[in-house]
């Protein structure tokens, strides 16, 4: 059981102190634990952040890569260009040059890493995300915020309804089998659960090809038909189409092991002694359940939620890949290919931003729905 | 002759289709993104898609798509790979280490040690052709001179044990030497170090060169990089750090070059390129020579030209820094119903005739469904937009060139133009083909008085001749294109205007405004190419407005006449557009909100200029509202002599319109029009301009290229001393191949011992049937056994030159 509970706050121990104010006390506690809390967050995002710069840029290594991608694609420019090779070989250096430092000007690599590294810090704590150096966005525009938010809508929309499809459907139906531990559904449920050990890209291809090649009922890929239809309605309808399939392929990868794993964790909750005593007070099973079992698991459900929901944004590269979804994963793996630090920073950047929040509010969730985490109380125990 | 068949058969298609259409066969195309060439396959399988305009490489697909009667493909060239040698030592200076590929004879003898046909049919799945020179076998130069290069691949020819032999005694000279299998040098093993690309077949073509390696007794590391790993290494990194022996290159062309003499210098000597490795080329001096004068084109004559390129041809295989592997061949596939023209070297999205050919069967009009692997990938915009050749091959369509690009040949046909004068200097080595050409030699071209040659970016006005070189100035080559009488009639923009001089002169002004530091509309990124404008630019005029004459002068040239006529017709480096929409974009630049070039956008962190998509809509919507205020005409000072403020009203009125329909600024004069662009959902659809000049068919004698298929009949067993004949059979598709569309047949004897003994030319007897008669007095030189008779057959009207070859047995 301790291995499911959530890593909530860290209760101070101080020694008892005359209360003088409760109230005022406690909101002082609570005030200087958030403050702490918030400190500690940005310092480590900050750091997370440096990290993700340096890690980018291969710790300013990728300077040399771009620097010789330049030299090599102006070398090759001046190879096609029969006015250009028939050039005097200096003038042609010459021009060669000229040509190299405006690129290398152009993408800032006439300055040190170092400096440019911290312009990157910078500019993404204060998520001012700037101009990608490669990418453009679906529309054409070089804004990091255009390249994630044009993307960002498409991406939510498969990982969302299949997460949170998967979600309740698994919470529900975990709950149905833990009352009916042994049953066929049951045994059928843990039969089934290593189908979950293949990801979802792999059943996305054989769904493909029955589906589209063989029976020919499914699109092969992409959000919509082409042309995608004028009218909403017949819009909203062929996205439905072509999502369906990779929906159900990240059905088949993760339904099972998440009813499996939740009715499991459902059934070790509901051997513990108290729910043994609410049993022989003679409660009925509803209330059981949701007294006694649903609501200390709710504080791993909830962060499990939150976690997942902020993961779902960056996409999935193989199964949009595979979809020919035009995702976030997509831009990211375009993005770490290319070097195009601003927007792989940003990337983080917003996930972290996220990350933090996510775990800053999880830690007044727990504090309000988990009676026994008191912050900063000296009675606040487990 | 040729010429005239084909300007014929261009016009008779026209007029044959006259009657019934206009523009492109079909009434639309969707275009869609499909990154995966095998899901490609599936989808035409099913007739999910009709056409995937990429370039496949697979083996395995291919098979699928020659087992499937309902598919068919077109075949490209344009992809070469090869092994790029670290030429410094023999011993590195920054590891002290030994460098066997410091020696030429050592890099000579890799030739042999490798099995080309090995990597082309086993690592390729015969998705490729052995290479041995720095040409293409698909393209001009190589049918030129088939007959030198076939000599060299023979002596070139896989022979390890020869190799090996080479290989040894170079080494031993170097002071290395071998103790049980293995190379030793100064105590240590000899190590080869192999920076290998890991993307392609490239790698397989790595593992293998390193097997050869270490079977002849070197000690071999595997460097595994991709091209960005692996270019601060090879590329930019200094070759004398010994950070590796051999690179596994690979380069591309995407238009059929009829030219390839510079190839000797680019590749071969520090000439080539400002960088380490290309500094470190010590050519010998004979090969430097020749491989300079090629590339500047020191020569009075084609004959001095073959004797050159022959030398450069057998120089460059004792030289090898670099050695040629395989020429890879690329199918794109469609359905068997549908035809479209692909170009040899960029395929169908490198072709420009790709829109006016495609068609389903004998159908008029309906939809074609096409799929790119990448499409919308960078903003379209005509002077510096995308220029990815998906977006390039969708760009194409919307437009329309002075000229064509024959797609077989990389020869120009005349297409908004009528005809064209060239006048070149007569020592110059410039021969013609096509009769839309009229060729002059002169003495010198004196660029007349009036004509531009510079531009006042201050008073927006050209400078004349006359005003910058008083003194006159004079042209290597001066051009003259006549468009025909109703150019200005039969020519309308998408939105409905029509094409006017205007549309011209704004292509000039911009040579010169966007790189002049006084002008509001400076770009930084323009100064350089500019500069090599300036280099070879000699002045320009347009002699009569209507019908349209535009004189070029120029001391640029090339072999061909026909090659690069300048029309000044409105179709820039991405694509093309009219003054109107074109000053659209310019005024917009020069309220700093967005810019033309990606480079200058950085720099300003301004948009990258989309006229199809993004933020730059709205700004150019609303600097549209201004300029129709003002009914603003772009470098007023001389546009203004050849746009009324009526037509200039007009047309922004028509560009309001269009954008207000179509939610773009995109306007071309081309077969279609970009109905409009789906950014997300990555769908372009295009749609039939019902309006275009040209009757369906113009184009469709390109519809396939008709390469040769060669067969050899006659004499088996020859008596030395006595004549003999040899007939060969010549056709396409069954049919006779017509004589005029053959330039020549060569044919060549090898002897018993495989040496060349004759070069000889079949002469045609009738269409599709040629005769090789082997001399007597060559007979005789003969020796008894077997002995190869090769044939050549050069096209005219596509550049593969056919091979074929048969065995033939001399007695006494």
């Amino acid at each position: 059981m301790a291995a499911e509970l959530p890593s909530g706050p860290k209760i101070p121990q101080r020694p008892a102190a005359k209360r003088e104010n409760p109230a005022l006390d406690n909101l002082l506690r609570f005030g200087k634990y958030f403050i702490t809390r918030v400190i500690s967050l940005s310092i480590t995002l900050v750091i997370a952040v440096y990290l993700t710069v340096l890690v980018a840029n291969m710790g300013g290594a990728v300077d040399q890569i771009r620097e010789g991608q330049i030299r090599e694609r102006i070398g090759l420019m001046a190879l096609a260009d029969p006015e250009i090779m028939r050039m005097p070989v200096e003038d042609r250096r010459a021009m060669e040059e000229e040509l190299v430092r405006l690129e290398m000007s152009r993408y800032g690599l006439d300055r040190p890493f170092i400096v440019r590294s911290f312009g990157y810090l910078t500019r993404a704590m204060t998520l001012n995300l700037g101009r990608a150096e490669y990418l453009t966005s679906d529309s054409g525009s070089n804004q990091v915020k255009l390249i994630i938010l044009e993307r960002l809508p498409t991406t939510l929309l498969l990982m969302m309804s299949s997460f949170l499809l998967i979600f309740f459907i698994s919470l529900y139906f975990a709950l149905y089998l833990s009352r009916h531990y042994g049953s066929f559904m049951d045994r059928a449920v843990i039969a089934l659960a290593p189908v979950s050990s293949g990801p979802a890209w792999f059943y996305g291809i054989f769904l493909i090809m029955f589906f589209a090649a063989v029976i020919g009922i499914m699109p092969f890929g992409g959000m919509v038909k082409a042309p995608p239809p004028t009218q909403w309605f017949r819009y909203a309808l062929s996205v439905l189409h072509h999502m369906t399939l990779p929906v159900i392929a990240v059905f088949c990868s993760s339904l099972f092991i998440a009813v499996y794993s939740r009715r499991t964790f459902f059934l070790i909750y509901s051997t513990e002694d108290y729910v043994e005593m609410a049993k022989a007070k003679g409660l009925s099973p509803r209330a059981i359940e949701r007294r006694y079992i649903l609501r200390p698991t709710l504080p791993p459900i909830i962060t499990q939620f939150a976690l997942a929901l902020i993961g779902q944004w960056q996409g999935a590269y193989i199964l949009e890949t595979v979809f020919n979804w035009p995702g976030l994963g997509l831009v990211m793996l375009e993005a770490i290919n290319m070097y195009d630090t601003p927007v792989i920073v940003a990337n983080s950047v917003i996930f972290g931003y996220l990350l933090a929040f996510t775990v800053f509010i999880l830690d007044i969730i727990y504090a309000i729905i988990d009676p026994r985490v008191k912050v900063g109380s000296e009675e606040g125990r487990l | 002759m040729v010429a005239t068949l084909i300007s014929i058969a261009i016009l008779a298609l026209a007029a044959a289709g006259a009657a019934e259409r206009r523009g492109p066969w079909v009434d639309e195309i969707i275009v869609i993104e499909e990154p995966s060439d095998a899901a490609a396959i599936s989808r035409l399988e099913v007739k999910d898609i009709d056409v995937y305009a990429y370039t496949v490489s697979n083996p395995d697909i291919f098979e699928r798509v020659l087992a499937n009667p309902d598919l068919d493909y077109q075949i490209s060239f344009g992809s070469y790979n090869e092994l790029t040698f670290n030429p410094v030592g023999p011993v590195f200076p920054g590891t002290g280490k030994l460098n066997p590929f410091a020696v030429p004879k050592i890099r000579e003898a890799m030739n042999i040690l490798i099995d080309r046909d090995h990597i082309s049919q086993e690592i390729y799945g015969g998705m490729a052709v052995p290479k041995f020179f720095p040409i293409t076998a698909a393209f001009p130069d190589y049918a030129r001179y088939a007959e030198i290069c076939r000599v060299l691949e023979l002596k070139y020819a896989h022979n390890p044990a020869l190799a090996d032999e080479i290989i040894s005694a170079e080494m031993e000279k170097l002071g290395a030497k071998r103790i049980l299998g293995e190379w030793i040098y100064e105590g240590e093993p000899v190590e080869i170090k192999l920076l290998i690309r890991n993307e392609d077949e490239r790698k397989l073509i790595g593992d293998y060169i390193g097997n050869l390696l270490e079977g002849i007794g070197f000690e071999v590391s595997y460097d595994y990089r991709t091209a960005a790993e692996a270019s601060p290494v090879w590329y930019s990194g200094d070759p004398a750090e010994g950070k590796f022996h051999i690179y596994t290159g690979g380069w591309i062309t995407t238009v059929v070059a009829r030219d390839q003499a510079d190839n000797f210098d680019y590749f071969y000597t520090p000439r080539g390129l400002a960088t380490p490795l290309w500094t470190a080329y010590e050519p010998a001096p004979e090969f430097d020579e020749v491989a300079e004068k090629l590339d500047r084109a020191e020569f009075k004559s084609m004959e001095e030209r073959a004797e050159l390129f022959s030398k450069a041809l057998e120089l460059c295989m004792e030289d090898s820094v670099r050695l040629w592997l395989i020429d890879q061949t690329s199918f794109a596939p469609h359905v068997a119903e549908v035809s479209v023209t692909a170009d040899l070297a960029g395929s169908i999205a490198g072709s420009y005739l790709w829109p006016h050919t495609i068609r389903r069967g004998e159908e008029v009009g309906g939809t074609i469904r096409m799929a790119m692997p990448s499409i919308l990938t960078e903003p379209w915009n005509p002077l510096d937009g995308t220029n990815w050749i998906y977006d390039m091959g969708l760009i194409r369509p919307t437009g329309d060139l002075g000229y064509m690009w024959d797609p077989y040949t990389g020869m120009h046909y005349p297409n908004k133009i009528e005809k064209a004068d060239v006048f070149i200097q007569e020592d110059l080595p410039v021969s013609v083909t096509l009769d839309w050409v009229n060729v002059v030699r002169v003495a010198k071209n004196q660029v007349p008085e009036d004509a531009w040659i510079d531009w006042d970016p201050v008073a927006q006005r050209f400078i004349t001749v006359g005003e910058k070189y008083p003194e006159g100035l004079t042209a290597l080559r001066k051009t003259i294109a006549y468009y025909p009488d109703d150019l200005f009639e039969t020519t309308k923009w998408h939105d409905g205007s029509p094409l006017s001089v205007a549309d011209i002169v704004l292509g000039l002004i911009l040579n010169w405004d966007r790189a002049m530091e006084e002008s509001e509309f400076f770009d930084e990124a323009q100064v350089p190419s500019f500069e090599t404008f300036q280099r070879t630019f000699r002045g320009v005029r347009i002699t009569s407005l209507d019908p349209l004459v535009y004189e070029y002068y120029s001391d640029l040239y090339y072999l061909d006449a026909e090659w690069y006529v300048p029309t000044g017709y409105p179709y820039f480096a991405q694509g093309t557009a009219g003054w109107h929409n074109l000053g659209l974009g310019i005024k917009a630049e020069m309220a700093k909100e967005v810019a033309f070039s990606s480079d200058k956008a950085s720099k300003a962190e301004v948009e990258w200029l989309s006229y199809i998509g993004g933020p730059s809509l709205k700004i150019l919507e609303e600097q549209l509202e201004v300029i129709i205020a003002d009914n603003w005409i772009p470098y007023s000072p001389t546009l203004s002599e050849y746009i009324t403020p009526e037509e200039a009203s007009a047309r922004w009125e028509n560009l309001k319109n269009w954008y207000d329909e179509k939610n773009h600024f995109w306007v071309g004069t081309g077969p279609f029009y970009l109905d409009k662009a789906y950014h997300l959902e990555k769908v372009v659809h295009l749609k039939r301009n019902e309006d275009y000049t040209f009757a369906s068919g113009r184009w469709d004698i390109f519809s396939e290229p008709m390469i040769a298929e060669v067969e050899i009949f006659g004499d088996r067993t020859v008596q030395i001393g006595a004549e003999a004949v040899f007939e060969i059979e010549v056709t396409f598709e069954g049919e006779p191949y017509p004589t005029e569309y053959l330039d020549n047949i060569k044919y060549m004897i090898f002897d018993a011992r495989g040496e060349l003994a004759y070069v000889g030319q079949a002469e045609p007897i009738e269409d599709g049937y040629w005769e090789a008669v082997l001399p007597a007095e060559i007979s005789a030189q003969l020796v008894v056994g077997s002995n190869r008779f090769e044939v050549a057959a050069v096209s005219v009207v596509v550049s593969i030159p056919t091979f074929e070859s048969s065995e033939f047995v001399t007695h006494d």
